[in-house]
């Protein structure tokens, strides 16, 4: 769908240089406009796209502008209201009028109606915290952690480092990856199915971010353990300690850390 | 020219329309409703306390004004989401009771002013924000449980509120 | 004979603001009988519409036809003041138009007032017997001054033909007409600065000191800022009145006038518009003086949309201006040769405009918020102050180059440095530039403490300095410059009277908006902190809701104000008919 946008952006630039060859305001108006709505448009190639939003408000910033910017010389605002005036006053131009009144306008008038009305089934949106704040105690089966100050036991057993990273490895593939992905990017074949996405491993946002602690707080609590502000309901992380130990999910946070290059904040 | 004024009342009537359009249909609609006064029964459990502590904070405080809840650079007063550590940290070094430390933060704060920050929190128990001591009590256990030990409960801890509300009050002269 | 008619004049207008006071009383103490005593805590109930949408309504209104008549005397008295220097009858001629008008619309004024003086008492009994209280005796002043106002005004409008010899006195009559206008302008401040930022009373709302209740913290800025919004206004409301009358003429000379008129006053209003911001700014740092959480409340919390809303209509006022000035160029002999930088301009100005527009966060759609995140990494960097700063300076920068290209577009420099003087001007204008988007860009590795206190003061003194150097340098070099052809009065497309007439709707709906801020500001009090609103409005309806009122408070403005321009036309027609006939 984005790959039409440069197409409708070059377009717009076609038509803009030909009128002004010929002269022709009210065509290079439309030309400009197109343009521009083009570009922004296809700037979603590039990088997160314009909000929807923001494209209505400038482009009616735009259309006021040019409307002003076509009518400052005489000249040339009777060239743009050329077009307009010979579709409504010329004998010739009489088939032209009817399509535009009968055909154009009901169609434009029916397109921006069906656009408003059609349903969509997207829930509303409410800001939610991503990484809330854990408590400062947990229970993990019973048993009473202090999640402040709470560390990697593993960590220290440096000998068995790479044998722990790698139990951690087999634990992921067989509880994690289905929806953190093959490369913990967050895109395994389970993803898109949920609302919000998966959060991927890799990159500097996440767990980068993130005290260890936090990882083994959410990976053994789940949704359940989010507060009011994070929005339990939209999670789907499950309760790692109904499935695993403690020291399985020490081992899966070192293998996510260790497989994305990250470092557990301290 | 004939009409020129009625042309002129269309201008002023289209633009005003398409404010009118604007205002409704571009800019977020919700209303700001004045907050209610909660009452805290004796009694009240610790979780209790918390959540009344956390609404008051977003509502009738208007923590959230000043307040970020996560650490960003740039903010104006500390944030929320480690702010009992902090506050345990700040009462160890003026060898205060930690209790004690987060009234003297809510109804006195210009008395300690953690470093970094300006002086520009007001009392919240005085007018505008006008917390009654319950609230106050409420919001306490809340900031507390950032990062900290709750150690406040309603009504055991009036005592220590009532005594740093009269130190306030001592320091104003009114 | 002739004294006669000042006489008259004067007792009319006495009579006038007696009557209606009388009427005001009167209504008060009758209501206060008929009406069903007000509920406990306070308050009666307008029908309809609720009394806060009735008296939101009358008092803006009030406002602005208080500003009107309050902002008009202050440029038609520098105008008469010119034209007596100058001897320009031109300019007499215009400054008599401008005392017309403000003298017309004090009937208006006054009823408006009247009617929310009547009002206030019995919609918010509680509210007002608070305010009489506090600042009773400056109500007791307001009347006196608003006595001796009208006097000087009707003497100074009455008396204007016959004094024609004796300027000198009448000039000063002007400006002892200004100085009541001041005093009630402080007067009323004092009120809305007491509700706003209260102090010399006691937490619970006794009276400690009267002077200190009166010299809040937002008293002067508050002051200012409106004695300057009101020039602004005032001189747009001359602007709309210029077009209506350029726009319904029949004649050449009547719309060369007309013309010259509208030019003048769009002028006037743009020029003491460039002070705005700088005033605004202050009055912005006393209320976080007074009380960081209404600041920041009014800048960033409940009412932070309504700053993308400003943006949206002060970048509107400023296409309109620079639009008029663009199309202006039309009618100079010579204009043409300027068009190809109205080009560079149109695109600087569009640029701007964009940047400041440009909201910091969005509503999202889910869509889009899954992929964009919290901030876009454009839309998050144009949306900040940083950006938004720079963009006003270089789109106001940009306005007063189309302002400077029309004033020289017909002459030739005849100095002999005409061309370092031209090489002076690129360099000013580029280098003020580029150092204000540096300091823009600064900005952004500031903390925002640094960059409110220190950047933006330093950003703006640049651009004040700029001008003012760009001013002297064309006076400088534009003395005694060649003269390609008188500017064509008169000869303007109608549209550009559409753009004077948006620039003036355009305020007043700003004025409207900003009034609700300013009153909005308040939250669930009728004096912060002091006394609670406990009224069933006390809460703060959606933006919406409050733009249907605006929009509402703007269009009866200008109804009424229409109807005045109508009624001052018909007049001037039958007048001269009278006159034709005799001759």
């Amino acid at each position: 769908m984005l790959k039409i946008y440069p197409v409708l952006a070059a377009v717009g630039l076609l038509i803009s240089i030909v009128s002004v060859i010929r002269k022709s305001s009210f065509f290079n108006f439309l030309g400009i406009l197109i343009l521009l709505f083009g570009l922004l448009k296809s700037a979603g190639l590039f990088i997160p796209p314009f909000p929807g939003q923001v494209i209505t408000m400038y482009m009616a910033m735009s259309i006021f502008s040019f409307l002003i910017y076509f009518s400052i010389q005489e000249e040339t605002f009777q060239a743009f209201l050329e077009p307009m005036r010979a579709v409504l006053g010329d004998e010739d131009k009489k088939i032209l009028r009817v399509l535009i009144v009968f055909i154009a306008l009901p169609l434009l008038t029916g397109f921006i109606t069906y656009t408003k009305v059609v349903p969509v089934y997207e829930p509303p949106v409410s800001a939610r915290i991503v990484h809330p704040e854990p408590p400062s105690q947990m229970e993990f089966r019973g048993k009473t952690i202090n999640v402040i100050g709470l560390e990697n036991p593993l960590r220290k057993d440096t000998a068995n480092f790479a044998k722990n990273v790698e139990d951690g490895k087999k634990i992921y593939y067989q509880n994690c990856f289905y929806c953190h992905g093959d490369d913990l990017d967050g895109k395994g074949h389970l993803a898109q199915a949920y609302n919000p996405l998966p959060l991927p491993f890799r990159g500097g946002d996440t767990i980068a971010q993130l005290p260890e602690s936090f990882v083994f707080w959410r990976v053994s609590k789940g949704w359940r353990g989010l507060p009011a502000g994070s929005g339990p309901w939209n999670s789907s992380m499950p309760s790692f300690e109904d499935f695993l130990t403690e020291e399985e999910v020490w081992k899966v946070s070192m293998f996510i850390y260790e497989a994305t290059g990250n470092k557990p904040r301290t | 020219m004939k009409g020129g004024g009625l042309k002129l009342l269309a201008v002023v009537i289209g633009l005003n329309i398409f404010f009118t359009y604007i205002g409704l249909y571009f800019l977020p609609q919700s209303e700001s409703q004045p907050p209610k006064t909660i009452k805290i029964e004796k009694g009240v459990t610790v979780d209790e306390l918390l959540s009344l502590g956390e609404e008051i904070s977003f509502s009738k405080g208007q923590c959230m004004v000043c307040h970020p809840m996560k650490a960003e650079t740039g903010m104006r007063a500390p944030a929320i989401s480690t702010i009992g550590g902090e506050m345990v940290k700040s009462a160890k070094e003026r060898n205060m009771k930690p209790e004690a430390y987060v009234f003297e933060a809510l109804v006195n704060p210009a008395e300690y002013v953690q470093k970094g920050f300006e002086n520009m929190m007001p009392p919240i128990h005085k007018s505008p924000t006008s917390l009654n001591e319950g609230e106050l009590i409420a919001v306490a256990a809340f900031l507390q449980s950032k990062g900290s030990q709750v150690t406040v409960s309603y009504p055991e801890s009036l005592e220590a509120l009532k005594e740093q509300i009269a130190k306030e009050a001592k320091k104003g002269g009114s | 004979m002739a004294e006669v008619s000042v006489t008259k004049g004067l007792i009319k207008g006495v009579v006038k603001l007696t009557v209606l006071l009388t009427v005001g009383f009167v209504c008060l103490f009758l209501f206060g009988k008929i009406l069903s005593a007000p509920t406990e805590d306070g308050y009666r109930f307008f029908p309809m519409l609720g009394s806060r949408v009735w008296v939101w309504i009358i008092a803006q209104l009030h406002l602005n036809f208080a500003a009107f008549v309050l902002g008009v005397p202050i440029f038609a008295v520098s105008m008469e003041f010119l034209s007596w220097r100058r001897t320009d009858d031109r300019l007499d001629r215009i400054a008599y138009d401008f005392t017309k008008l403000f003298t017309l619309a004090y009937t208006l004024t006054a009823i408006a007032g009247t009617v929310l003086m009547v009002s206030l008492p019995l919609l918010y009994p509680k509210f007002m017997g608070h305010l009489m209280d506090i600042l009773g005796p400056t109500w007791w002043l307001y009347i006196v001054v608003m006595y001796g106002e009208v006097l000087v005004c009707y003497y100074y409008f009455y008396s204007w033909h016959q004094m024609k010899d004796k300027k000198g006195v009448h000039v000063a009559i002007g400006v002892l007409l200004n100085f009541m206008g001041l005093t009630m302008l402080l007067i009323t401040s004092s009120w809305v600065g007491y509700m706003t930022t209260p102090g010399g009373v006691s937490e619970t709302g006794a009276l400690i000191n009267r002077w200190a209740a009166i010299k809040t913290y937002m008293w002067i800025p508050l002051s200012l800022h409106r004695l300057v919004a009101n020039v602004v206004f005032g001189a747009g409301i001359a602007a709309a009145y210029a077009a209506y009358r350029f726009i319904t003429s029949e004649t050449d000379e009547d719309r060369a006038y007309y013309d010259w008129m509208g030019y003048t006053s769009a002028m006037i209003s743009i020029g003491f518009s460039l002070i705005l911001p700088g005033i605004g700014y202050l009055l912005g740092v006393e209320i976080y003086a007074y009380n960081e959480q209404m600041g920041i409340q009014l800048m960033g919390g409940f009412f932070a949309w309504l700053w993308v809303m400003q943006a949206i209509l002060i970048g509107a006022i400023l296409m309109f201006v620079n639009y008029y000035l663009w199309i202006s160029l039309n009618k100079m002999p010579g204009g043409e040769r300027y068009f190809k930088y109205v080009k560079f301009l149109f695109i600087i100005m569009l640029l701007g405009y964009t940047v400041w527009l440009t909201p910091h966060s969005v509503a999202l759609s889910l869509e889009e918020a899954r992929r964009i995140g919290a901030y876009h990494p454009i839309l998050g960097n144009l949306g900040v102050m940083a950006a938004k700063n720079t963009a006003v300076v270089i789109s106001y920068l940009a306005t007063f180059l189309s302002f400077a290209i029309f004033k020289m577009s017909n002459k030739e420099p005849v100095v002999p440095w005409a061309k370092a003087g031209n090489a002076i001007r690129i360099i000013l204008v580029l280098g003020s530039s580029v150092a204000m988007l540096g300091i823009g860009v600064y900005s952004y590795m500031v903390t925002s403490a640094v960059r409110v206190k220190v950047l933006s003061p330093i950003q703006f003194g640049i651009f004040f300095v700029t001008i003012i150097a760009l001013f002297i340098l064309d006076n400088m070099m534009y003395k005694n410059a060649k003269i390609i052809g008188e500017p064509r009065w008169g000869k303007m497309p109608e549209r550009s009277q559409y753009a004077l007439i948006g620039i003036t709707v355009t305020f007043t709906w700003l004025m409207a908006m900003m009034g609700y801020m300013r009153s909005g500001g308040r939250q669930y009090w009728h004096v912060y902190g002091i006394m609670k609103d406990t009224s069933p409005d006390a809460y703060l309806p959606t933006h919406g809701y409050a733009a249907i009122v605006c929009s509402t408070v703007t269009v009866l403005f200008f109804l009424f104000i229409g109807l005045l321009f109508w009624s001052i036309m018909k007049l001037e027609k039958a007048q001269a008919a009278k006159g034709g006939a005799k001759a």
